[in-house]
């Protein structure tokens, strides 16, 4: 990957900043204060405030306070200032116990956020000559309590805009090998144990799925596994699985070319789980993680697979091709089936930008859940919640069984009904040809891919669900 | 409208002993994967019915068990079927004998509709089911639940008998009559609002989507008070659009056919409130359904307008095409002058929808968690199944007007039906901004047509009659 050219922030914790004129403070408006605007406000004696609308206390909520903290930093940013001073005391004070659980809960959350909303994609961008208007300092006035939660905030911003960056980087320069590379580059220095499979890796155990939605590229497909393995020696990992299509043409049946530029991001699902074991292990989590990432382009070519073909997955099934724009679950069937095949998982979680039908369903402020199990489903949504990766569940009825069975192979790529109920019919079709048998949950991260409005976040990869993810690693008990 | 010309009324008989009649088929549920059909030595005709692992059975297979009857009766062309109640009883499905009975007929009159107003009748007759012999010794109270389902059954099949009927043949006038007709002979007040009346009210939403149509739009109100006076009522309010062509955001041609079912909101609403009558429950429930056609014509509402509605909040309308909200709107704030203690809104509101949820659900709104769970334990036990979607502050700014106050559509193409949704709950508050009333939204464009292997005639599924009768029974 390119350089970032992104400067790292430095937190400084102080106990009182004085007369300390370096920089803008923070300030939330008085109650019945007139503004104008939100945002920089220059006094005569040279001070710089940053004032914002701090909501009353019954609307304030955890998610209110994710985009407040944003709001700081895109304030800051706008106004070119690279230093910012802020009260930890006078936020610690106002947030109430149903946002933030103790100082080092809100710490973290502030820094994450205050990472992820300094971010920007400039690798391929000049260097304007005033300097980018990144965020350099951030002085927190506040005491040791909060000292905690400063590593963890920003080991997990870091871990997010790694992701961001893995999936805004162009295709050109992020193929199957290089997303491999880049896993490996992420994990060096780190206990995780790093492998790839190439094609003939994968011939011999039969991943027909991912070999045959990379066939039609030039660029060969990929398997990576890391395993990050720091638990107790007899406890199951928990195995994430992510979709890493580089670039998803659609294949033969290929997309229309509008917006088809963002399918650059179809690696999005790869690159959060590669984040978020990278993270784990830079957290140093006493747990067992293992990540998979298929890797493939999904390309039109001579060599392409077509609509009708059907390949054999590691699992054993075959599985109808309908539509080679469904190319996502084809190679996830091989990686899930990995996943059962190699290790005893607890829990096996994909990710994945996998369905239009998500976005529609969903719009753009949460990605859609699906789990069979009530209890895995509550504690995933619990955990979005306070990791500020929003997820909606949906239905996983047998009622949708029928979706998916092939009239020439065992599953049909796509469901029957086509558009209708298209995420249920993917996340289907996965539980079917992967055959699989561990407690398990899918995140179709398709309405996520990018940011939305509001969210305060630059435009691109928005970074859902590594924190998410990283939130599961920590706290998954079952 | 008489739905059961040229078809015979299902009868129901109950006796404790199995019957020897040839012209019977005697059906038994068998523990095989599929189903056989057989003729005993003595001519009876025996239907095995293979439902599997006995303890596998749920209760959404049950009922399409009980479905499977009818069609496997008339594939060994027999009008009557005996069945022994005791059969259907299982254990680990915690029914009692009078729900079981209640969902067995109900859903038996659902299997046997279809809706062959508009067909020449075939040389053989009608393929329908004419009697079904209930088998064991049944309390009264099981005959009595029996019978109660049938009612809901038939409720169901007028509902959809009134959606299946065409465009032409089903105006906002012409629902007005209907509803009129569902109320006859019962305690229910029916009051239909023409133009002037709406005009006086300031409904100039109704009034905006109705221009286009030479069929005049109607504001149908149905009253049934059984409850105690003072006792605020449960309103329903059901999505009235007899046929929704998109106005001047013209459909495309390929599932335009379809577009005279966009009243099955309505249609399910008249028929909830006739059935409470019926079933003479002591509740108090309102029914409003806002009736128009929406047509593309020199007189049409225009993208871009911005129309002022009841609550005096504008409407800014990006879409032509997205006018269920718009006439709901005033149908919500209509709704405020019960003081209701609930309203329920039914809408074939958004593709949207159809694409989240595929056939099976429809979708599920509220701002309520304890409505939530209590709206989806009864689409469990009724057979309307819901599944609940978000209804986040989130969304909000995806339908904040540019001219107007809300925008009928959102600015991306994503997340429509909560977006929808959103711009209903708008017109669910007072003039102060505070929530009127508890609100639940079911958006049942999913369920708007029966789906693949629930063994229900084409064309309209009925959906939620069966859940807003329990609803007004239990809330």
């Amino acid at each position: 990957m390119r350089d970032t050219q992104r400067p790292s922030i430095t937190y400084v914790l102080a106990s009182d900043v004085g007369q300390d004129r370096l920089g803008a403070r923070v300030r939330f408006a008085y109650e019945g204060e007139t503004l104008n605007d939100e945002g920089v406000v220059r006094h005569e004696d040279g001070r710089k405030e940053i004032v914002l609308r701090y909501g009353t206390p019954s609307e304030m909520t955890r998610r209110k306070l994710v985009t407040l903290v944003r709001n700081i930093v895109k304030s800051a940013k706008s106004s070119g200032e690279k230093r910012i001073i802020l009260s930890l005391d006078d936020l610690y004070g106002r947030c109430s116990s149903r946002m933030v659980s103790d100082p080092t809960d809100l710490v973290s959350l502030v820094i994450t956020n205050i990472e992820m909303a300094n971010y920007e994609f400039v690798a391929y961008k000049s260097k304007p000559k005033d300097g980018w208007k990144f965020l350099e300092e951030v002085v927190f006035v506040g005491t040791v309590r909060f000292m905690d939660g400063i590593g963890h905030g920003r080991l997990v911003g870091n871990g997010v805009n790694l992701m961001r960056d893995l999936g805004n980087t162009p295709a050109f320069d992020l193929t199957p090998r290089r997303l491999a590379f880049e896993a490996e580059l992420a994990s060096t220095g780190l206990p995780v144990k790093f492998r790839a499979l190439g094609v003939e890796e994968m011939q011999t155990l039969g991943m027909g799925g991912v070999l045959g939605v990379g066939v039609g590229s030039v660029n060969k497909p990929c398997f990576v596994i890391m395993e990050y393995m720091a638990g107790p020696p007899d406890e199951k990992p928990i195995v994430l699985v992510g979709k890493g299509v580089t670039f998803d043409t659609g294949g033969i049946s290929i997309k229309p070319s509008e917006g088809m530029e963002e399918m650059k991001l179809d690696m999005l699902g790869g690159a959060s789980v590669i984040a978020a074991i990278v993270t784990a292990a830079r957290l140093g989590l006493k747990k067992n993680v293992v990540a998979l990432v298929p890797a493939v382009e999904n390309m039109p070519s001579g060599s392409a697979i077509r609509p009708g073909d059907v390949l054999t997955s590691l699992s054993g099934k075959t599985m109808e091709v309908l539509n080679t724009d469904a190319e996502g679950r084809l190679i996830l069937a091989d990686a899930l089936a990995y996943a059962g095949k190699f290790y005893d998982p607890r829990l096996v979680v994909s990710v994945a930008t996998l369905t239009g039908a998500a976005c529609v369903a969903l719009g753009t402020h949460a990605s859609a859940l699906f789990a069979a199990d009530d209890a895995i489903a509550a504690t995933m949504t619990l955990l979005a919640e306070e990791s500020g990766d929003y997820v909606w569940r949906m239905p996983l009825w047998e009622e949708y069984d029928d979706e998916v069975k092939g009239a020439v192979g065992d599953v049909r790529n796509t469901g029957k009904s086509g558009r209708y109920g298209g995420a249920i019919a993917a996340a289907k079709f996965l539980e079917k040809a992967s055959v699989i048998t561990h407690p398990w949950a899918h995140i179709d991260m398709a309405p996520r891919m990018t940011s939305a409005d509001g969210d305060h976040l630059a435009k691109g990869a928005a970074g859902d669900p590594v924190r998410l993810l990283v939130r599961l690693l920590e706290r998954y008990t079952a | 409208m008489d739905i059961n010309a040229k078809r015979v009324l299902m009868k129901y008989t109950f006796t404790p002993k199995a019957l020897k009649n040839k012209d019977i088929a005697t059906v038994t549920l068998a523990t095989t994967a599929s189903d056989v059909t057989v003729r005993t030595s003595d001519g009876r005709t025996v239907i095995e019915l293979g439902v599997g692992k006995r303890e596998e059975m749920t209760r959404r297979k049950l009922v399409n068990v009980i479905r499977k009857i009818v069609s496997l009766a008339k594939a060994a062309n027999k009008k009557k079927v005996a069945l022994d109640f005791f059969d259907l009883v299982f254990p680990h499905l915690h029914m009692t004998p009078t729900e079981l009975g209640e969902m067995l007929s109900t859903n038996l009159e659902m299997a046997n509709f279809e809706f062959v107003k508009y067909k020449s009748k075939p040389k053989e007759g009608w393929s329908t089911l004419a009697e079904v012999v209930v088998l064991g010794k049944l309390g009264s109270d099981v005959e009595k639940a029996v019978r109660k389902g049938k009612m809901i059954g038939e409720e169901v099949n007028k509902t959809r008998a009134l959606a299946n009927t065409p465009g032409g043949a089903m105006t906002p006038a012409i629902l007005a009559q209907s509803a009129a007709e569902a109320a006859e002979g019962l305690p229910i007040t029916t009051t239909v609002l023409g133009v002037r009346e709406m005009e006086e009210l300031g409904m100039g939403a109704v009034l905006g989507v109705g221009r286009g149509s030479d069929e005049e739009p109607k504001f149908i109100v149905m009253e049934y008070f059984g409850g105690m006076p003072d006792e605020k009522p449960v309103v329903l309010v059901g999505k009235g659009v007899t046929f929704d062509t998109g106005g001047l955001n013209l459909k495309s041609d390929t599932n335009m056919y379809e577009m005279h079912m966009d009243m099955s909101g309505g249609a399910a609403v008249i028929h909830a409130l006739s059935l409470a009558a019926k079933l003479k429950l002591q509740k108090n429930v309102v029914a409003l359904v806002p009736a128009v056609e929406n047509m593309p014509s020199g007189s049409s509402y225009h993208p871009g307008d911005v129309l002022q509605g009841m609550s005096g909040k504008t409407v800014e309308v990006l879409n032509t095409d997205a006018e269920g909200r718009v006439i709901l709107s005033d149908a919500l704030c209509y709704a405020q002058k019960y003081k209701p203690r609930l309203v329920v809104d039914v809408a074939t509101l958004t593709g949207a929808i159809h694409v989240a949820l595929g056939a099976h659900a429809s979708g599920l709104f509220t701002k309520d968690e304890e409505l939530e769970g209590y709206f989806r334990k009864l689409g469990e036990e009724s057979g309307d199944y819901l599944w609940p979607m978000p209804l986040w502050d989130e969304y909000e700014s995806e339908i904040r007007g540019t001219f107007g106050d809300w925008a009928n559509t959102g600015k991306s193409r994503y997340g429509g039906a909560i977006n929808a949704a959103l711009f209903l709950y708008q017109f669910t508050k007072d003039e102060k901004g505070k929530e009127a009333y508890p609100w639940v939204h079911l958006d049942i464009a999913s369920r708007m047509t029966s789906a693949d292997g629930e063994y229900l005639a084409k064309g309209a599924a009925g959906t939620p009659v069966r859940l807003l009768i329990k609803l007004l029974e239990r809330f």
